[in-house]
């Protein structure tokens, strides 16, 4: 998954490390299965439109709905960039072909 | 109206309330705290005994107002969030008049209030109607107490009527006809143009 964009939340106290991400292609099932492994994750398929939460301790939580291009992240105030690196990292490693396991 | 208020509450109910380290939680775009409710009741009433009878009107206008602050942010981050997006979007047809009926039903499922808008004339007149809601609990009030519904209900109406968010605060006005704590059946909230 590529970030095409990180935006800022506008009108909201946690700007700086409450981000908008803007991905190149839609959140498919796998990515979100994928991501699974690196934290707690929340996946609630049942919902019309199903929504993901992911929460790695200490990094960020990253929540999103899957079919829709944009999620959020909320980073942890004390190491904005070396979190949103590791956010980055974890995107572009991601193999699309591939087939991964949720882990809850 | 296209909104299944049962299963937007029963879907909502399902979502963690997980806090960080700091004990804030990261829910409808902005940071939350889980609180007894009993502080915040707390809070109103020293606050008001410390008013005294010379300043008490004033002072439940500043809990009120505080309460239509905090809604009216705090309520765009929930007409604005995932969780609304996921749960409430699918089923909206008409707006903003959907998004309103929606927005309660995140109010009851977080446990705000178990309330329900009755009456709707856009652009308005709003009535809701609250069955439960923590600031019944308060004993013997001297006056209608429940400033958090009253500010937080006029507050959503200036999302969903005034001008776009952040400049359209203030423009409702919400009286409380009806109280739990004072021994009605449930709480009544009338908004209207201010």
């Amino acid at each position: 998954m590529k970030i095409q964009a990180i935006e800022p939340f506008e009108e909201c106290i946690g700007d700086e490390y409450m981000k908008l991400i803007e991905f190149d292609t839609d959140i498919s099932r796998a990515f979100i299965f994928y991501m699974s492994q690196f934290g707690e994750m929340e996946y609630h398929d049942s919902f019309t439109r199903p929504l993901f939460t992911l929460r790695i301790d200490n990094c960020f939580t990253f929540k999103g709905i899957q079919g829709f291009p944009t999620a959020r992240l909320i980073l942890n105030p004390d190491a904005i960039e070396e979190n949103l690196k590791k956010f980055h990292d974890m995107c572009e490693q991601f193999e699309p072909e591939r087939e991964y396991q949720l882990c809850q | 109206m296209a909104i299944d208020r049962s299963q937007v509450i029963s879907q909502l109910s399902q979502i963690k309330i997980k806090g960080d380290s700091n004990g804030m939680v990261p829910a409808f775009g902005v940071l939350v705290q889980q609180l007894p409710a009993n502080f915040w009741n707390s809070f109103s009433e020293k606050i008001l005994d410390a008013a005294g009878d010379a300043l008490y009107d004033d002072a439940e206008g500043l809990l009120e107002n505080a309460a239509a602050e905090c809604g009216y942010h705090t309520g765009y981050g929930i007409i604005t969030s995932e969780e609304f997006n996921s749960v409430v979007g699918p089923m909206i047809e008409n707006k903003p008049e959907d998004i309103l009926h929606g927005a309660y039903g995140v109010f009851t499922a977080w446990g705000w209030a178990n309330a329900e808008i009755t009456e709707l004339v856009p652009g308005e007149k709003m009535v809701v109607r609250a069955y439960d809601y923590y600031e019944s609990d308060v004993k013997n009030p001297k006056k209608p107490f429940a400033y958090m519904i009253r500010g937080v209900s006029r507050a959503f109406m200036d999302l969903a009527y005034s001008d776009p968010y952040p400049k359209g605060f203030g423009k409702f006005k919400c009286e409380q006809t009806k109280a739990i704590e004072k021994g009605d059946k449930y709480g009544e909230f009338v908004v209207t143009k201010a």
